[in-house]
């Protein structure tokens, strides 16, 4: 598991702890890329665990940073927050280089960041862990009654799916007819 | 009724304007997830909660019909009471089925095990207007699952003009006795009803004289008191008409009987049971392995000596069940363990309690029904890779199913178990077994097995 430290920006990233290595030393030295999420804090994670991340090792498959580049540049995910970025790659160092098996003990399981955790994991195209997180979304509703069911999962009835599209139409009626006396009065 | 009408009613039917407001600890906006993220979690669930999911708003229910099922077999069956039941073609030992029942106050679940095939049941209120819900449920599960009725049984008249509008073409079709009152309605159901497989047809209600001359293109038709199908109608089609008749009696052998149940036709060969019966049983056996090159997949064993032929013969089975009339010995029992490698259902009934005895190994077949499983322990179970565990007359302690769930629920253990029933034989007083049964467990309190899925 990698160990992070507060950084202040990518500008200037406080130097990380290193994540263990695997057991076999690989024979070509590993390269490492750095990642923060909103709260700032770098985390070092090895290109091999990055592999899981459609997303990230698309970014670095023609970077061919230097060490020193990589830790000047570490990847922003400022739509990401750090206590979910720390979890992803925390899975990402624990599965780097072996498939995720069918029922992974190893995965969070706090179900407050669920949410937040599909939507990290889908931007990142972690294909595997993205798989899990639906079932563990699907596991919510196990066996509930049609009630439960719409609370677990936040289901509107459909008089507040009307409602909510009527107000949307109200408010992108609004901004129209508010950018349109803008334009006019950049025209005047 | 309309289509907008019936979802109305549909949605009515699950609360939208009825909810409770008590918060649960977790929550997830659902439809605030990415389209194919929220698609994928909905895969993940089991049919009935499907249905359920898409009968919660239109939102849900368009979003649910935005998945590529499996067209699902959906058979409308009258048999006590009235089911809606569904089956992926490809998967036929699992089944979903929607019931009515005038009993309960909610919308529950309840699992049923046949053999080695699980049932999942969602039983609905029936608020005494079942037949018009149950069409409705029906057209809203075609329309969700772009799936068509395989196969109904007609047991009101409504059903027939419903039917004939909702889907002329269907592979079966029952018409219960005296459900038919009038030649026109017959006549309605040969010209705009195409039943391809199998019409069954019973007493027909009138007393008009008629006769039907025109064939009846199923495959297989059965009618009752058919005094007005006449020759013509039987030599212009190609069916296959099997009478039931009463029970041969003959004193010949051997002789041929053939016999329809539902869809089935089942060919008999009838030898003179003598005094031998069972060695001849196991040379025909023999015979028909070694003419037809194909290996026994299931057996019932009606005699405990038969169990040492098996061993000789095939010690490879799919299936052995040992019914609680045949007694085993304890010598046989182990044989049966050592020597019989059984892949998929083991049922094994009562082994004789002259001598102590007690199975530490594992049991391999996938699922166990066991009727007189005192000799079955703790280590036994937890140390197996069954998916079905069915234990009656147990002699585990509260303390061993306590240990066994727990070890079920951290998963370390039998991870490939999906049903688990354990009736066990206590002195002790009933709520405390249950209360050391359950230490430390989260127990959900409900009716039956409310809610306890039954597949992974």
């Amino acid at each position: 598991m990698s160990s992070t430290e507060q950084g202040t920006s990518s500008a200037a990233p406080a130097e990380p702890t290193t994540a263990p290595e695997s057991a076999a030393a690989p024979e070509v030295p590993e390269s490492f890329y750095y990642v923060h999420g909103k709260d700032k804090v770098v985390h070092k994670v090895s290109a091999g665990a990055l592999q899981h991340s459609a997303l990230i090792h698309g970014m670095i498959s023609n970077l061919g940073y230097t060490e020193e580049q990589a830790k000047a540049n570490p990847f922003p995910f400022e739509n990401i927050d750090g206590d979910i970025l720390q979890m992803v790659v925390d899975w990402c160092n624990q599965h780097k280089g072996k498939p995720t098996p069918p029922e992974d003990t190893n995965l969070p399981k706090q179900k407050e960041k669920l949410f937040d955790l599909v939507l990290a994991v889908n931007y990142l195209e972690i294909k595997e862990l993205l798989t899990y997180c639906c079932k563990q979304v699907a596991m919510m509703v196990k066996g509930k009654s049609p009630e439960e069911i719409r609370e677990i999962w936040m289901i509107p009835t459909d008089a507040e799916d009307e409602a909510a599209e009527k107000e949307a139409k109200k408010r992108a009626g609004k901004e129209a007819a508010g950018e349109t006396a803008a334009a006019a009065g950049d025209a005047k | 009724m309309s289509v907008n009408g019936t979802e109305m009613a549909l949605l009515q039917r699950f609360g939208q304007l009825n909810i409770r407001k008590k918060s649960p600890k977790s929550r997830i906006p659902l439809f605030k997830l990415p389209q194919l993220v929220l698609l994928e979690c909905i895969e993940n669930l089991d049919v009935l909660e499907i249905l359920i999911f898409s009968l919660l708003s239109k939102r849900a229910k368009s979003t649910v019909k935005l998945i590529r099922w499996n067209p699902l077999d959906l058979r409308l069956k009258f048999e006590d009471d009235t089911h809606i039941c569904l089956k992926f073609p490809s998967d036929p030992s699992r089944e979903w089925v929607v019931d009515y029942d005038k009993e309960s106050s909610y919308p529950y679940f309840q699992s049923t095990l046949k053999g080695p095939n699980v049932s999942r049941h969602l039983v609905l209120k029936d608020n005494g207007n079942a037949m018009g819900e149950i069409k409705q449920m029906i057209e809203h599960i075609c329309e969700v699952f772009r799936s068509s009725i395989c196969g109904i049984d007609i047991f009101e008249e409504s059903l027939i003009e419903w039917v004939i509008n909702l889907q002329s073409t269907i592979q079966y079709v029952s018409i219960n006795d005296d459900i038919i009152i009038s030649v026109q309605t017959l006549n309605r159901i040969f010209k705009n009803l195409k039943v391809t497989e199998f019409f069954r047809l019973g007493s027909i209600k009138t007393d008009q004289k008629f006769e039907i001359t025109e064939p009846i293109p199923s495959r297989l038709v059965t009618i009752y008191k058919s005094y007005w199908f006449t020759l013509p109608a039987i030599l212009n089609g190609r069916i296959w008409i099997i009478k039931y008749d009463d029970e041969y009696n003959s004193s010949e052998y051997p002789y041929f009987q053939s016999k329809l149940t539902g869809p089935k036709v089942v060919h008999y060969l009838l030898l003179k049971d003598d005094v031998g019966a069972i060695e001849d049983s196991k040379q025909m056996t023999e015979h028909i392995c070694k003419v037809f090159h194909s290996p026994i997949t299931d057996i019932q064993i009606g005699e405990e000596s038969v169990i040492e032929w098996v061993v000789k013969f095939q010690p490879t089975i799919r299936c052995l069940l040992i019914p609680e009339s045949v007694v085993i010995s304890v010598e046989t029992l182990d044989r049966i363990l050592k020597n019989i490698k059984i892949k998929e259902f083991l049922m094994l009934g009562s082994v004789a309690k002259d001598k102590n005895i007690q199975i530490v190994e594992p049991i391999p077949p996938h699922s166990i029904i066991v009727c007189d499983s005192h000799w079955i322990t703790l280590p036994s179970i937890l140390n197996g890779t069954n998916s079905t565990i069915r234990l009656f007359g147990s002699k585990l302690t509260p303390m061993d199913i306590n240990t066994i769930l727990k070890e079920w629920q951290m998963g370390s253990k039998l991870r490939n178990l999906q049903y688990l029933e354990i009736d066990a034989v206590t002195l002790e007083d009933p709520h405390s077994f249950a209360d050391e049964t359950f230490q430390g467990l989260n127990v959900t309190r409900s009716r039956d097995n409310d809610g306890r899925p039954t597949t992974v």
